[in-house]
This record gives structure tokens, sequence and C-alpha cells, in this order.
């Protein structure tokens, strides 16, 4: 800063302004200095206290001893500033001329001189306003000015000071008068002042001086009063070292610091008339006490933020909060937003908002809601009177040592023991089975003479007449076959038409029944042996008997064989074991009785088995035994044989029938294949002669002979094509009972379906008609251009050898996309071309860019796919479609009630 | 013989796909979860499924792999929304009170062809009985004809110039004309009110009373005409082989199209998709719409011309007969052949009712078709014998049509019109909103205003008729290079001077949107000029009339 380095220039300053901001200044001070002014309305009772009187003295001494310049000093109010300026005093009391600290020198001594000037007619010239006026100032001048220490240095330059008075000049070229000075720091106008010229500066600083000197010996009075007590403000002494040093040329570090703090002392509580001597005794000590502790100043209060910040500080809370208040709304907009519908008055705020309207529910001691109900069901509960069940005790299971097994363990024991019983279960089934188809076998014959013998019996007894009855028994049987539950029975139908098989599984089951005995009755009809296909085993039996016995026994081997597969841990336990030996007792048995059966040595150890291996309490298979017993195996072993050769006349026959429908189509295929290869024109006798194919495949197999001569095509691909569908419907007709109507049409019309091929197989409309399809793929395939201009790089007209001429075409070539023949919609259909241009017109409907929310064509246009007329959809769907988004009830609409938080 | 509703006979192979498609995969999962639940949800399923078949408009969208949270959110409710609708649109069946039925045999011997007419009126309700009756006018045959929309009226056209509206129910006549032309075809419009009749060289439009309206001079030697209800046009196709397009509400003629196949035999229209399928002399069906000039699809149905063709309602099946004494049901959303049948003598007329029954005349004979499609089964199967026959008795057949909503046949024939008794072929329940049998003046009236203001245009005739709105698929490239270079700008002036909008004109609009904006082109600165010009013209005339107020009441002058 230019104002501060330029010390030694004198700094001036208007008069007028400075009259104005010292006017300004004085009141600021004197607000800051409330002690000083409380002080001094009751100036002369502080003078009775000793400790003044020993301060009076010593005054007293100093006075005598530094005359009139030594007085300014002791005008200071507090002794302690006075003692801190020393430290720094020796630096700037050295009086080295061109130093800094020197110019502030002269300034002191200027005042120190006019303070001579005033002392005079001090009393006289001042009123008690002047006093509080001036009253910073004279207190600012002296403190920087004097110390007791610096008496020997100070005398010598006011001396000089005095000198340079006398001679008219009140400043030194380079010195400044304080109180200016003084108003330069605390407007920051130094700059502008720095240039005045310096009789300007001379004579405001006489004036000034003699003011100043007005206000020290106002001071000069309360001296001997207040030296004692009084303490520099330590902000303001700060403040004006600060300056001090600015004016020294220093860069000040204490310019930026806040404007001067203030303390608050006694006066300005309203103490400052204490006049216990006590009390001001503690309140110096404390003040004292204050001071050396200043380091740690925390004691005092903080003062408080400047306007602006504290309200920043309030704007952000206030902020935060109402922020936090609007937060519970979010929910609420984003659920209003989301709504579909809105209806106002909002439910939350009618007139059943709160009530409970769900219907009334039996108490119990669950639910009850108060301490009443809670009270009553505690009562009825002790007094057994309780409505609940009492829960059921949760079975616990224990294993074999008695410890308590867990869940899983019970769930995998029962698991285990599931699955044995499975197992063993299986076997023992497949055992049946064997014995069963044995025992049967053996058995069917005699039962069968059994019947014949009882029904001899029965006629000759007379109790039935045999035809009729037997007639009528069939009738009902048959009846009972055909009306039970085949396709066309009104139990299907039904079913079908509520589409019963779809959530009924009895109906599913008895669908699949349906099915099985139609095959069954079908395949009875086609002539094989209904006798075998009573058990529905029979075909495997049938195998397993063609080996005769050994099959059998290889059978048992395997079954045994199967109980020796090596165990799991499951089994080495205990309770499956013994579970499993049970059943692998019997089945054992069973085995080896069949086993005996088949050696036929059962005869003799029959009864000895039944006695002691199967007892009574034992069933199924064992008890099935007794009539293996009984049954006669002498028999068995004669019939053995001819059964056997029964059973392969049987798959011959089978085989047979296969082979049957099998060459009954062939030949047809082989007809048919000769038929196309004859042509329209020679095929009609062999067509006559097959009655089997119905008039409508007959046209079919026409038509494509027909195209075949038209087109001339692939012939094998059509010979193929005719013949599937007719084997399909060769197949089909066995089953239809309406084959007969069909033939009633078809003399007639096999001629005119002749005739008619014969009228038309002159024009190849088929063939024209492919040629066209051709044609057409051809236009809308991809296209070379030739866009060579001749003429352009190359020489055109006459002598221009072909050669030339081929070697510039097609130098600038461009493909034209069009639809390939394999993407063309009717790339694999017969007989149709589909057109494949676009339609123009109707480019007009179509979206020419995906909407914006949308991501894919998809979403888009399934958001049409739903129509907005009442007359596509229920009038339910229309309404809730075309409701409108928000709905308000005419009235009054309660504003929505504040979201609790 | 009784009269019974009867299953679809595929009906039990269909529920077995159906159970082994549940029995796969989800099921068994599900079932070791709460059974309670389980169950509902099974039946949840299955109801929406059989709900989709009938009601279903499309599949559902993925919603799970949408990032955007609230077009996740919308496109869900949109789902929901749509399987609500569906679900809600198969309960509302139980408000289809009626069922049709059909002619079922008791025993295997039994055969429903055989039934004669008398044997049916003798069962039926005296009221329905009225509905059997043959008009016999021997005079001026073979007659053409057709019934109203609704199934009302009946138009009679006899070749020789005898044209006759009646309510055939009360047996009321209309209107009856002798034109002394030959007519060709006649052809009801949107409702009972007009009437369309082809004659010797023009095709005449009459009001209900036979006063002629106009006479369409641009179409000449009509053999064949066609209505589309939903699009008012009037579709005929004469000796010539070029199909015309009338708009009827209009009048103007809409759409010309040379098939260039020679003088047409045929003519049906597709009532599902608007599209007409024209038979011509070498067998071939071409389908058309007015916004092409082209064929949309050419088929190869028959070896000689094809007689007659006829679509059934949903727009899923065509069957044509051709003058080889075939029958084709064909598949025109595959376009395939599905089936097809031989007739006796080249069929010349066949129809198919609501119900899917489809009428064949065929020489002096009808016979009558049943489940020569199914929309249900996978693979359609050959019937082997007519549900119905009719005929035989020496006329030879013109026209066979269906009434609608009716169980009733009309067949015009050489020697007059036959009216016989078909059980199952009408629509038992129909949409009073939609087409009303019942309907009184009032109601026909404000159907036609309906009618009207719903009509569609006919560029939204296409094969699939939902393709409106749908995403242009073309690439940038494709449209570039398809638009035309050659279009005029449109000229700012005229459009700014011409646009009326109400109060706030389209230069005042536009001056109040740019002005803001500041941005000077060469549009800005013609308007500009407008602007000028017009202010210049306001002043003028305000001057005027402040002079004609005078001094003293000249401030009451408007201001513009």
């Amino acid at each position: 800063m230019p104002g501060r380095q330029a010390h030694g220039r004198p700094l001036t300053s208007a008069p007028k302004s400075k009259a104005t901001k010292k006017s300004k200044n004085r009141s600021q001070k004197n607000a800051l200095n409330a002690f000083g002014i409380a002080q001094e309305h009751f100036p002369q009772k502080i003078k009775k206290t000793p400790r003044y009187r020993q301060l009076e003295l010593e005054v007293e001494r100093k006075h005598s001893r530094d005359e009139e310049d030594e007085e300014d000093d002791e005008d200071d109010e507090d002794m302690p500033q006075r003692k801190k300026i020393k430290a720094p005093r020796p630096v700037s009391g050295d009086a080295e001329h061109g130093s800094d600290s020197e110019g502030n020198e002269w300034t002191l001594g200027g005042l120190a001189e006019d303070d001579d000037d005033s002392e005079i007619e001090s009393d006289d010239a001042f009123g008690d306003s002047d006093h509080e006026k001036f009253q910073g100032y004279s207190f600012g001048g002296s403190k920087s000015s004097k110390s007791k220490g610096s008496h020997g240095d100070d005398d010598d330059d006011e001396s000089e000071d005095d000198s340079n008075d006398d001679e008219g000049q009140t400043l030194g070229e380079e010195a400044i008068d304080l109180a200016t000075a003084l108003d330069q720091w605390e407007e920051d106008t130094e700059e502008e002042e720095k240039d005045g010229p310096n009789s300007d500066s001379d004579e405001a600083s006489g004036s000034e001086t003699s003011e100043g000197s007005e206000e020290e010996e106002d001071s000069d009075e309360e001296d001997s009063a207040e030296e004692g007590d009084e303490e520099a403000d330590p902000e303001q002494l700060r403040a004006l070292r600060g300056l001090v040093s600015g004016f020294g040329g220093e860069e000040d570090d204490d310019e930026d610091k806040a404007p001067v703090k203030q303390k608050i002392n006694l006066g300005d509580l309203g103490l400052g008339g204490i006049d216990d001597p006590f009390m001001k005794q503690s309140v110096k000590l404390l003040k004292k006490e204050s001071k050396e502790k200043k380091p740690g100043a925390t004691k005092k209060l903080d003062v408080p933020l400047s306007r602006r910040e504290q309200g920043r500080l309030d704007r952000t809370v206030a902020y935060e909060k109402t922020n936090e208040t609007l937060d519970r709304w979010t929910e609420t907009v984003k659920q209003n937003r989301r709504a579909e519908h809105l209806v106002f008055p909002l439910p939350e705020n009618s007139a059943k908002a709160g009530l409970d309207l769900t219907e009334m529910q039996p108490l119990t001691a669950s639910n009850t809601q108060n301490e009443l109900e809670s009270a009553i069901f505690g009562i009825m509960d002790q007094s057994g009177l309780s409505m609940e069940k009492p829960k059921k005790e949760k079975e616990r299971e224990y294993d074999d040592e008695g410890n308590e097994l867990s869940r899983k363990e019970i769930l995998n024991r029962k698991r285990i023991e599931r699955e044995l019983q499975s197992r063993e279960a299986k076997r023992a089934a497949r055992i049946k089975k064997i014995k069963s188809k044995a025992y049967h076998r053996v058995h069917r014959k005699q039962r069968e003479r059994d019947e014949m013998a009882a029904q001899e019996a029965l006629a000759e007894a007379g109790e039935i007449d045999s035809e009729e009855e037997r007639e009528a028994q069939d009738r009902r049987r048959a009846l009972e076959r055909v009306g039970l539950r085949h396709k066309d029975s009104k139990w299907a139908k039904m079913g079908s038409r509520v589409k019963r098989a779809v959530w009924d599984d009895d109906f599913r089951t008895g669908l699949t029944e349906m099915a099985r005995k139609d095959e069954e009755l079908r395949r009875r009809v086609e002539g094989r042996s209904a006798v075998s296909d009573d058990d529905e085993t029979s075909s495997s039996g049938s195998d397993s008997e063609d080996g005769g016995n050994g099959s059998l026994r290889r059978q048992l081997a395997a079954l045994e064989e199967e109980d020796d597969e090596p165990q799991s841990k499951l089994m080495s336990m205990k309770f499956m074991q013994k579970a499993e030996a049970a059943r692998k007792q019997e089945n054992d048995d069973l085995i080896k009785q069949i086993r005996r059966e088949l050696d036929g040595e059962e005869a003799e150890e029959s009864a000895d088995d039944g006695g002691d291996e199967v007892g009574r309490k034992q069933y199924g298979g064992a008890g099935g035994k007794v009539f293996a017993a009984a049954l006669d195996t002498s028999k068995m072993s004669a019939k053995k044989p001819r059964k056997v050769e029964e059973d392969d006349d049987e798959e011959v026959t089978i085989k047979l029938s296969s082979s049957g429908n099998v060459s009954k189509a062939a030949p047809a295929a082989t007809t048919s294949t000769a038929n196309t290869t004859a042509g329209a024109w020679s095929s009609g006798e062999v067509r006559r002669k097959k009655k089997g194919g119905s008039s409508a495949k007959m046209e079919d197999f026409d038509l494509n002979a027909n195209i075949m001569i038209a087109s001339n095509g692939n012939k094998s691909k059509a010979v193929k094509k005719s013949s599937t569908p007719q084997q399909q419907n060769g197949a089909g007709q066995d089953n239809d009972d309406d084959s007969d109507d069909a033939d009633q049409h078809l003399p007639l019309a096999i001629r005119d379906q002749q005739l008619v091929a014969r009228a038309f197989a002159g024009e190849d409309v088929v063939g024209e008609f492919e040629r066209e399809k051709e044609e057409i793929a051809e236009q809308d395939d991809d296209k070379v251009i030739d866009n060579t201009l001749p003429g352009w790089g190359s020489w055109v007209g006459d002598g221009v050898s072909n050669r030339e001429k081929k070697r510039h075409q097609g130098r600038f070539l461009t493909k034209v996309e069009g639809i390939k023949k394999n993407d063309r919609k009717d790339a694999k259909l017969d007989k149709v071309i589909i057109n494949e241009k676009r339609i123009k017109k109707n480019d007009r409907y179509l979206a020419s860019q995906l909407p914006h929310p949308f991501e894919s064509r998809q979403q888009y246009e399934r958001s049409l796919q739903q129509p907005v007329g009442p007359e596509w959809q229920t009038k339910e769907t229309f309404q809730d479609s075309t409701k409108p988004r928000v709905i308000m009830k005419q009235g009054i609409i309660a504003p929505m009630s504040k979201p609790r938080a | 013989m009784d009269v019974k509703t009867l299953e679809k006979p595929s009906g039990i192979s269909r529920i077995f796909n159906n159970d082994s498609a549940t029995n796969n995969g989800a099921v068994v999962v599900a079932s070791r979860t709460d059974l309670a639940s389980n169950k509902q949800e099974r039946e949840r399923v299955r109801r929406l499924r059989e709900a989709n078949k009938t009601y279903g408009r499309g599949r559902r969208v993925n919603t799970k792999d949408i990032k955007d949270k609230k077009l996740r959110r919308n496109l869900k409710t949109l789902n929901s929304k749509n399987e609500n609708a569906i679900l809600k649109a198969k309960d509302a069946e139980i408000l289809l009170e009626n069922t049709g039925g059909f002619l079922e045999p008791e025993h295997e011997l039994e055969r429903t062809y055989k039934v004669r007419q008398d044997e049916i009126v003798n069962d039926i309700a005296l009221e329905t009985a009225k509905k059997r009756f043959e008009l016999k006018l021997d005079a001026l045959g073979p007659y053409v004809f057709d019934y109203s929309r609704n199934g009302r009226e009946l138009l009679l056209g006899g070749r020789k110039g005898h044209v006759a509206a009646m309510d055939w129910r009360e047996g009321k006549l209309t209107c009856e004309v002798q034109l002394g032309e030959t007519v060709r075809d006649v052809k009801w419009l949107h409702n009972n009110q007009y009437f369309a009749a082809s004659q010797k060289k023009n095709v005449y439009i009459y009001d209900r009373n036979g006063v002629e309206l106009h006479c369409l001079k641009r179409h000449q030697e009509v053999t064949h005409m066609e209505f589309l209800p939903y699009h008012f046009l009037l579709g005929t196709i004469g000796t010539t082989g070029v199909l015309k397009y009338q708009d009827v509400s209009t009048g103007q003629l809409v759409a010309e199209v040379p098939t260039k196949l020679g003088q047409p035999v045929s003519l049906g229209q597709n009532p599902y998709n608007a599209i007409l399928h024209v038979g011509h002399q070498n067998g071939a069906v071409t389908l058309w719409s007015p916004n092409s000039q082209e064929p949309l699809v050419k088929l190869l149905a028959h070896r000689g011309p094809v007689r007659s063709l006829a679509m059934d309602r949903e727009g899923r099946y065509m069957v044509s007969t051709g003058q080889d004494m075939k029958m084709a049901v064909w598949d025109i959303r595959m376009f395939k052949e599905v089936n097809s049948y031989f007739t006796r003598q080249p069929a010349t007329s066949v129809a198919i009712s609501d119900s899917g029954l489809t009428a064949v005349g065929w020489g002096t004979q009808t016979s009558i078709w049943k489940g020569l499609f199914d929309k249900n089964a996978p693979v359609q199967q050959k019937v082997q014998s007519p549900y119905m026959s009719w005929g035989g008795e020496g006329n030879r057949m013109e026209r066979v049509r269906w009434c609608p909503f009716e169980d009733v046949l009309g067949i015009g024939h050489e020697t007059g019109f036959s009216s016989i008794i078909v059980p199952g072929a009408g629509e038992a329940n129909f949409d009073a909103l939609e087409i009303n049998p019942f309907e009184n003046t009032k109601q026909r009236q404000e159907a036609e205003v309906k009618g009207l203001l719903n009509k569609l245009q006919p560029e939204m005739i296409a094969l699939d008729p939902n393709f409106i709105g749908n995403l242009d698929l073309r690439s940038d490239k494709e449209r570039r290079a398809e638009k035309d270079l050659d279009v005029a700008a449109p000229d700012i002036e005229e459009e700014i001077r011409n646009r009326a909008r109400g109060k706030n004109g389209a230069l005042k609009k536009y001056l109040r949107k740019q002005r803001r904006k500041n941005i000077i082109d060469e549009k800005r600165l013609k308007i500009d000029e407008i602007w000028k010009e017009r202010q210049k013209l306001n002043n003028k005339k305000r001057e005027e009339q402040e002079e004609d107020l005078g001094p003293a009441l000249s401030r009451f002058a408007k201001r513009e």
C-alpha cells in the first residue's frame, strides 16, 4: 500500500472533511469508552481511596521531575497499557533519524508541546461536554507517546520539538498529526490525502493539536484519580499499535482483523458508581486475573456473529426444516401421480373413513381387543370353559435307543421305509404275475369246461331257455359295449363340449379307458383272437410261454439274483432289515413254490408246506398257493406243447394281418403310381376296378396328374403326393362308416372328373401360371443396372470394333436391392402369387417413427391392440377405459390430510 | 329328427392337446405349493387360455427387460387391462342367450341330407315355418336377389327387367318396377333405403320406392356388384374386366382397376378385410383393394372359369366353385388349398353363412355343406356328405344367399325365388348396436348417421386390416429414395392467407410464435409483408370510419 510506504511525506487532508470525520469518530469513541464516561460522572469520589493517594503522590513526584511533558503521560487511564508499551518503546525511542519510529515521535512531540500551552488554560477552556468529546483522543495520543522508562530520551526529543514549535513550524515534513492519522486509518483514505499540500496539513495539525491539548488537560485532572485502577482496552491498544506500525511502513497484519472489539466493563453494567472500596478492590483483582490469563481468553462471551452470517445460518437451517416437512408429501404425490384414477373428496376424508366395515368375527383369545375381553377369556380358560380346542401335543418319535429324533431324521426314516416297502411290493407283484400267468394258463381250459358243464346242467334242469336267454345276454353285453363310453356317446360329447378333460380327472381316465376299449374292439374286429386279449398281459405272456418253463425259470433266477444286490447304508439299520427280511421271506417262498410247481414236485410237498411254512396269518401271494396246490399239474405237462403251438399260430396270424394291411396299402400305391404315369387319358379302367378309394381321392389324384402333364415338372414329387393322401384316406376309411355315402356318388362323378380333365387338358393353365410367377419373381428380384454412358471414356461410332464396345460395357454397375426369390412370401406356396410391392396409399396410416416412451415395435403395437370403441369390448371395459383420471364430486372438497411422518 | 346343438368333431383331440400342454413343466412344480391356491391358479390360467382363444388380441409384451420404470409400469397395466378385457368378454358370453342348433341324425342310418323341407316345416314352430316360401315368377327369370344387411328386406331382380323389393317376413312389397332392360345384378346399399341395379348398360341407384336416383355412367355393362358397408363403397366389375369402386356417400369414383384378365366370372367380398375377390375365366382368383393397380394375390383355384366364390365371416376361408366341377376350400390367410370336392355339375353359386354352412347351387340342385372348414381344427377334415340338399325340380339355380340372422337360405332360380329353412345357419345372437334386424325408423336413421361418421377410408383397405398405426419399417434410405422430389414446396402465402382458424388467424398465430424467436428467414419476410399489408388496410379502414363518425365520435372507431 503506497500510503503506508511513503511515511516521510506529509499526509494531509482537507480540513472540512476532517471535521466531519472527527465528529463521527468522536461519537464512536464515546460509545466505546463507556466506562470512561461513566467514571467522569463521579471523579471526586474515587480520589479519596488510599490507593489513589498513593498514586497521587507518585504523580506528584513525576510531575516535579518531568514537568509539563510528563503530565501528558500520566493522563493515561490505564497503567498496564503503558507498561505494555514499554517493550516496543526502546525500539522507537532509539531516536535515530530517518527511522519509522521517529516520525511518530515527532507527532508525539508536537502533541506534548501543545499540551504545554493548553495546560495554562485548561480549566477554563473546556466544559464537561468537551471532556467527553475528546477523551479518546487524548488517551490515544498520550498512550503511544509516553512511557515512564524513557523519560530521559523523551526529554531530549521534546526539547527539540519545543524549539521547532516555537519557530512556528508545527510539524516536520514527514510528520503526521496523530488525529489526522487516526482519521485516515479509520477511514482508509490515506491515499487521497497523501498528496495534499503541506501548508494545509500544517494548519490542520495546528488546529487539531490545540484541540488535542484541550482534551489532555481534562484528563490531567482525572489522572491522579484513575491512574492506578484503569486499564487500557487491549483491543484498542492493539489497533493503535497496528496503526503505528502501519505508519512505520510495516505490512500490517492487524488491519485484517475484525474491527475493534470491546470489552464489557463495570461501567457497562451500570456498576460504575460502586463506592465500596472492597468491591473496587475485588473488581480490580478480578481484572488483573483476567489480564494474566489473557492467552486463554475463552472465558469471555463470544461476540455475536454479524447479521449477514447469522442470516445465512438461519436460512440454511430454515431450508433444511422446510425440506423435511415437504418430503413427507413425496410418497403421497408419487402415489397420486401413479394412480389411474383419483376421486375427490378423497376416501380418507369421507364419513366412513376410520370405520371398520368388515364382517364381525367371533372373538377368540388371540384376537381380543381390549382388557375386558382378554380378562374374560382368561377366566374362561382357567375355569375350563375355553372355546379353543386344546392343542395336540406333537407326537415325538424316538429311535431304538430312546433318543428323540429330529424332524429331519423322522422324515428320513419314513422315506427309507417307504422305499423298502415299495421295492418289496414290486418284487411281490412281479412274482405274482409270473405265477398268475402260469396259473391262469393252466386253469383256463378247466374253467371253460366247468362253465360249459354248468350251463348244460342248467339247461337240462330247465332253468334257462338257452338260446333266447343267451342271445338276450349277448345283446345286453353288446349294448353295454356300444352304449357305454364311446366316442360319439352322449357322455363323451357332453364332456368335450364343456371341456371336462381339462379339469376332471375322472373324465380323463374315462377317456383313456374309452380309447383302450376302442382299440381292443377294433383289434377284435380285425380278427385277432379276442380270447388272447382277455388279460392284457397276454402279449408278453405269449412270449414267455414260447420259451416254456425255461423262460419262467430264467425270470425267477433273475428275481433271486436281484435280491442279492449290494445294499446301501440305509439297509444296514435294524428295523429295516427286519421288515425286509419278512418280505423277502414271503417272496422267496413264493418263488420257491413256483419252482416247485414247475418241477412238478409240489404235489407231494404241498401239504407240508401248507403246514409249516405258510401260516394262516399270511395272505396275498401265499394265500394263492392253496389254489396253486389244487391244480392238477399232470395235465399241464401234456398240454404245454399244444399251447405253444397255438400261440405260434396266433403270432402268425397277427403278422399276416399286419402284412395284409401293408399289402392292401401297397397295391393302392402302386396302382396310383401306375395311374399317374399313364396320364389322364388312359387311366379310366384301372380306376374303375379299384373299389377301395373314395371318389374324393380320385379327384385329388386326377388333378395332380393333370398338373403333371401340364407342367412336365418333377414327376416323382407328384407321384408321392398322389400316393400319400390315398394311403391316409385308406387308413381312415376303415373306421368310417360313411364310406358308402361317398360311394353313392361315385360312378357318375368319376366319369365327370375324367371328362373335365380331358376338357381342360389342352389349356396349359398351370404352366402359364407358373411362368407368370417366375416372371414376377424375376422382376422383384435384385437387379443390376448398367450405368455406363456410351462415349464417356470410350469411342463410339463407326469403326469401333465389337470387342472394344464390349470392353466398355458394364463399367459402372449399380445393384438395386429387391426381394430375393427365396424370401418371397409365396416361395413355398403352390399356385399362389403374392404381390410384394408396397402399397403406398396404405402408408398414410403407418407410424413414421417409434413414439417416445416405447422402446420397441412390439411394445408400441401392443399398446394399439386394445380397442377403444364400445363395439369391441364389454361395457364395463369400455367405461373403465374412458373413465376420467380425476373425478370430483360436487360440493366442498376437503384438502388432503397432512401425511404423518 | 331333432334339432340339437352339436359339438365340433375335433373337440376331444383338442382337449387332449390342451391337457398335455398343461402337464408339461409348470404344473408339476406348482403341485408342491399350497393346493388351494394352485388349483385357483390353474383355473385362472385355463380360463384365460380359453378366453384368449376367442377374444385374444395379440401376445402380451414382456415387461421384465424394460429399463424405463415408468414405461414398464405403464405396459404392465396395459397387459393387465388387456387380460381383464379378454376375460370380461369371455364372461359376457352368458349374455348370449340363444344357441344355434343343427339337424342331427338319431341313428346311423339316418342322413340329414335326406330330410325334406316339408318334414322340417311340419316339425318347427308356426312362425318359423312361415319363413319357408316360394315365389313363382316364371315369366321374367332367372332371378338374382340380395338380402339387406339386417336380413329384413329382400331385393329381387329378374333378368328381364323385373325388380322388386319386399319385406319378406311380412310379405309386404315395398316397390316393384319393370325396368324394361336386362338386369344383371341387384344390390342393397348400406340400408334398406337405396339399392343399386346393374342394367344393360349402366348401373342405376334407386330408392326404396323404386324411384331412380342416379345413373352411374362410369360403370358400364356391369355383371357383378359388391357393397362394402363400412367403407360405403360399391364395387362393380363388368364385361370389360375393370373393377371400379364408387363411394356412395360422396359420389366419387374412388378407384378404377383393370384386372387385365378378360371378362370376370364371379365376384365376392371378404367381410373381414373388405378385399374383393374376382374369379376369372382361366381359373385364377385375384384379390383386389382400391389402393393398388395390381392384384394383391393371385391364386390358381381351378382349371376352368371360377363360377362362384364366397368367403367366410372371419376372413379365414374361401370356397370357390369352378367350371371344372370342383369346389375348392382355400385358407386365404396362408393361401393354401385346404380341400377340394367335386360337384356333379359346375356350381353356379356359393354362399357361406354366419355359422359356416356353405350352400352350393349346382344344376337344378342346392346342397348345403357343414364343416367344410373349422378354424379350431389343426387339420381340416374332408366332409363325406352334405348337410342338407334341396331342389331337383328342374329349376336351374341362379343364386344362393343366406339370410342374415335367420336359419333361412334364399335361392333364386329360373322360375322365381325359394326360401328354405336350414337349421343352424344363422347367427343366433345379434348385436343390435351393430346391425339390428328389428330396427325401427329412428334406429335406422341413427345407425346411418353413425355409420357415416365411422366410415372407413378406402386407403384403409389392406389384406391385414389391423395394419393401421403400425410402425413403418422402411429404412430411412428407402424412404428418401421414394420421396417425390418434384413436389412443389408449399406456398406459404397461400397457406397463411387461406387457412381459417376462427378468431385467431393463422397469420396472427404464426407471428405470435415467431416474433419471440426473432428468426428472420424467407417465410418470415413474406409474412411480415402480409402483415404490413393488412395493417395498412386496417388503418385505411379506420380512417374512413373516423371520418364518417366525425371529430367528436372518431375515438369510437374500431381499432384492429
